[in-house]
């Protein structure tokens, strides 16, 4: 039965598509003059002069069509009052029906599609690109054919699975057509297609199923109708779980910025006891690092222009702990045990330095370049969505807390520090050198936020001020855990990231942000120590 | 928070009078005292990206004005001062600059809620603000000069456009918000208005988000389940302001939403906003103001290259190949009141205020503006922009001539 009916659709798409390269010769220049002067005319002719191209792109004048549509999509194609139209790229104008250069770029504005007529382009590039020689391009297209399946042409989607000798594509292009055979008069088809839209469960499915279901109420039969709604109770859980997932990942990676920005302060305002109101401001420098690396890496090696984020992890590191260490030589050692005086330095010296940057970069925000592996995100399924710098900031910050775990708690370093910290005049008399190790370890914590300011310019914006912001989140973070204890950082930025994206989808972020705050003054009246109280003897 | 501020606006006054309006201001050559310009602009916090250009753009017009010989024989001098974002501090140095600078005019502002917080002291002291961005409306007072649209000549002419056929036939609506008097008082008006379309209240959601907000991960997830969902086309109303601009815009290209799917109407998105971003994936999205500067006329023409020599003469840190219409609203702004206090022959603020009913001045934007003779609203063009891959904006929507500024929305009582 099936067979059949797949023989029948395949007739007659055999007989469409003959008709079609019969009248879609390849075109001579004034053939494409002829076409784009339509589209130039507006109107109900531009719709009617994207169809010709995307005809003519199938038959055999892909790289003309596939040229004239990016142009159109991309804001690189004139219609001009006398003459050819004009495609301009790259600085070069070119005259859009010979691909000949024509010297000077004309006087008149590029094309601006309105959003119907972008969507209708949309579709009419993912037509194009499914016929393209190129497997990406085909692999892309057929990613849209799914999302844009009711308006594209479906003789063409099943010419395309025809000619299509790549599995993937293959297999993404049979699901989008059997979802098709929803509308079908026969019951089997029709299941198949509730199988098939199953099988690929989100929002758009759901929504899919539902019309679905609501517009056929009354003429469907009752298999159609259990099996809809079965299918519809598949796609609700996957969806529960996609939901549950994307607020766990969601809390995750915002536990993981909150650890970075905090892990620093943790060290210096947990084990050194310094109030340091700088401390976004060491962010802030990290994140400026990073500018400066990138542009170098952009102007002196930009075949390794991906890699900056990298290179800028040690970089940041080092001037923000030498930066670090200088305000510690400078300001710190003279206020140590004095936490007010410490306050309204720190104050001083972080306002000093937002200045410094603005008079040295400007107040604006500044200009980065995403490495292309940063970009996007995946579906991982029913939506679920994972962005690739959310996942960067996560692995970075599990990255630092395990190395400053490491540094404070196995090496020789970090038992002086903690040494020196915990009894610090039993330290001395031992011989530890209390003046380096605090130095050493201010320079640390410094650092450490330089990193965090290296990940937080993949996520939000820099300029001069954004410290500001972090410093108060990064003080809540390490009171909360308890100060001297990374341990306690990191579970209370895992705890305040969570709850944070739980409150949030459901009572909005301004509330999520009051319960966040109250539910730490509560902690607070409870446990004054915060969460992970290290034992000592003040 | 109030001290740091504090500090942090002593500071920046110190570093701007050092820096900026000392090698910038002839005091040689004029005869009388200089007349006083207030700048009340942010140059530090999250405002601090935008407010620093109209501070520039003004500045550059003051010389202007002074290099034709300034008014009444008087050069002008621009006093800057720092608020630092900190609405309250507005007040504070608006007071300040009128009691102790003397001057005849301030000119600020970016959010409402810091022109809110200058509206009593200018109305005490009896002196003018002049104030360059569109806003919600619902408001009128004498001592204020509205220089940009109410949303009636803004907002809505977009939101209708996008549910136009050629606009794509939205019929459910996101409206996601920094939380103050804004965006509150425009989705209110929407309600209203798409009331009165027939959208019903379930097409409808409203989300704000805190001043300077930028983890909007969960946000963007809830967009795209929202569009997904039965009922029609989805859009989204941005009115997010400030840092939270580029976070969202930076959240939605990552989380793969296309204008060809979502189209996001960005009310208060300027090309300064798109600066640190790659615009490919944003392409189609929108925005409405007064003044694209794609737009070509000669006076825009002058204005842009006026600003770009501005800009690598004084060697600022803005983008010299950028205009933005809140530059251009300040830029006509000063003109309007250097062209009242001529008219007026004194730079008195009541003086001023009768002079400027009825004035016209020219637009770059390629419109004549009008004051309007009753309510201290300008009379502007409105255009719809769509962001394009060079990190600025097409002119998708003109309108013919200027439109009938309309301060008090008759929506807002249906929402």
């Amino acid at each position: 039965m099936t067979g059949f009916w797949y023989r029948c659709v395949w007739a007659a798409v055999s007989i469409w598509i003959g008709a079609a390269a019969a009248s879609a010769a390849p075109l001579t220049p004034p053939q494409r003059l002829a076409l784009m002067q339509d589209f130039c005319a507006g109107g109900a002719a531009q719709r009617t002069a994207i169809d010709r191209l995307v005809s003519v792109g199938v038959a055999d004048d892909h790289d003309w069509s596939a040229r004239v549509m990016t142009a159109l999509r991309n804001g690189g194609f004139v219609c001009r009052q006398s003459g050819s139209p004009v495609i301009i790229g790259s600085g070069v104008a070119l005259d859009a029906s010979t691909l000949q250069p024509v010297g000077e770029a004309p006087a008149e504005l590029p094309y601006v599609p309105s959003i119907v007529m972008m969507r209708a382009l949309a579709v009419a590039s993912a037509e194009l690109d499914l016929f393209s020689p190129k497997t990406e391009t085909r692999r892309a297209a057929a990613a849209q054919v799914d999302r844009k399946f009711a308006a594209l042409n479906p003789a063409l989607v099943e010419r395309a699975l025809a000619n299509e000798h790549d599995a993937d594509i293959k297999r993404t292009l049979s699901v989008a057509l059997a979802k098709r055979g929803l509308n079908s008069e026969l019951p089997a088809e029709r299941l198949k297609a509730i199988a098939a839209v199953a099988q690929v469960p989100s929002e758009t499915s759901r929504t899919l199923l539902t019309n679905f279901l609501a517009d056929h109420k009354d003429t469907l039969d009752p298999a159609s109708v259990r099996a809809t709604q079965a299918a519809l109770r598949t796609i609700d859980e996957w969806l529960l779980i996609g939901k549950v997932c994307s607020v766990l990942f969601s809390g995750l990676s915002y536990a993981g910025i909150l650890l970075c920005a905090a892990l620093g302060l943790s060290i210096v305002f947990g084990l050194l006891g310094v109030i340091n109101l700088a401390h976004g401001e060491f962010i802030m420098i990290g994140a400026y690092t990073t500018f400066v690396v990138e542009r170098l890496m952009q102007a002196h090696l930009p075949g390794m222009f991906n890699a900056y984020i990298f290179v800028a992890i040690p970089v940041a590191f080092v001037v923000c702990a030498i930066c670090g260490m200088l305000l510690e030589v400078c300001v710190i050692r003279f206020l140590y045990r004095r936490p007010l005086e410490t306050l309204l330095a720190t104050w001083a010296v972080s306002i000093a330095l937002i200045k410094l940057v603005q008079i040295t970069f400007g107040s604006q925000n500044v200009e980065f370049i995403t490495p292309a592996f940063l970009n996007g995100g995946m579906q991982m399924f029913a939506g679920f969505f994972i962005t690739w710098n959310r996942i960067f900031a996560i692995v970075l910050a599990l990255g630092i807390f395990a190395t400053a775990y490491g540094l404070i708690r196995h090496t020789r370093f970090g038992l002086l520090i903690r040494a020196t910290t915990q009894r610090r005049d039993t330290a001395r008399s031992l011989g530890v050198p209390a003046e380096r190790i605090d130095r050493l370890a201010f320079g640390l914590g410094a650092g450490l936020a330089g990193l965090a300011g290296v990940v937080l310019t993949q996520i939000t914006s820099v300029n001069p001020s954004m410290g500001t912001s972090f410093v108060v989140d990064a003080f809540m973070v390490v009171v909360l855990g308890g100060a001297g204890s990374l341990v306690g950082t990191a579970v209370s930025s895992l705890a305040l990231g969570e709850i944070n994206q739980v409150i949030e989808p459901l009572y909005g972020a301004v509330a999520a942000k009051v319960a966040v705050l109250v539910l730490i003054v509560l902690i607070i009246q409870r446990r004054p120590q915060g969460l992970f109280a290290l034992k000592t003897r003040v | 928070m109030n001290r740091r501020n504090f500090l942090s606006a002593v500071g920046s006054a110190v570093v701007a009078a050092s820096t900026t309006s000392l090698p910038k201001t002839a005091f040689a050559g004029a005869k009388a005292d200089p007349v006083n310009i207030g700048l009340l602009f942010s140059q530090s916090g999250t405002m601090a990206n935008n407010e620093s250009l109209l501070k520039d753009i003004a500045l550059m017009t003051i010389d202007q004005i002074n290099a034709k010989g300034g008014v009444l024989g008087r050069k002008l001098h621009g006093v800057v001062v720092d608020p630092g974002s900190d609405w309250p501090m507005y007040a504070q140095l608006g007071k300040q600059l009128i009691l102790s600078d003397k001057v005849a005019a301030i000119f600020g502002c970016w959010t409402s809620v810091s022109r809110k917080s200058v509206l009593p002291v200018v109305e005490a002291q009896d002196n003018l603000l002049f104030y360059p961005l569109h806003f919600e409306g619902q408001e009128q007072s004498k001592n204020i000069v509205y220089l940009n649209s109410p949303p009636s000549s803004s907002v809505l002419p977009a939101v209708e456009y996008l549910m136009s056929e050629q606009g794509g036939e939205a019929k459910r609506f996101f409206m996601l918000g920094s939380d103050y008097v804004w965006p509150r008082t425009i989705n209110k008006m929407l309600k209203g208005y798409l009331k009165t379309k027939g959208i019903p209240d379930s097409a409808l959601r409203e989300h704000y988000v805190p001043f300077g907000y930028s983890n909007f991960q969960t946000l963007v997830r809830e967009i795209k389940a929202f569009a997904a969902q039965p009922g029609g086309q989805a859009i989204v109303v941005l009115t997010v302001v400030g840092d939270s601009i580029p976070a969202m815009f930076k959240e939605a290209i990552n989380q793969g939403i296309r204008a060809t799917d979502i189209p996001i109407l960005g009310l208060d998105v300027v090309d300064s906003d798109l600066e640190g971003l790659d615009t490919k994936p944003l392409v189609g999205h929108l925005s409405c103001w007064c003044y694209f500067q794609n737009v070509a006329t000669p006076l825009n023409t002058q204005l842009k290259s006026d600003w770009s020599k501005y800009v690598q003469t004084n060697k600022l840190k803005h983008r010299p190949d950028m205009v933005i219409d809140p530059m251009v609203s300040t830029y006509m702004g000063l003109n309007l009141w250097a062209q009242a206090a001529k008219k007026a022959k004194s730079v008195a603020p009541t003086a001023v205020r009768k002079a400027l009913a009825g004035m016209t001045v020219a637009d770059p934007a390629g419109y004549t503006a009008k004051m309007d003779a009753s309510n201290q609203y300008l009379w502007r063009g409105d255009m719809i922009g769509s962001i394009n891959a060079k990190q600025g904006f097409d002119i998708l929507w003109k309108s013919k001539d200027i439109v009938k500024p309309i301060p008090f929305s008759p929506y807002i009582g249906k929402a």
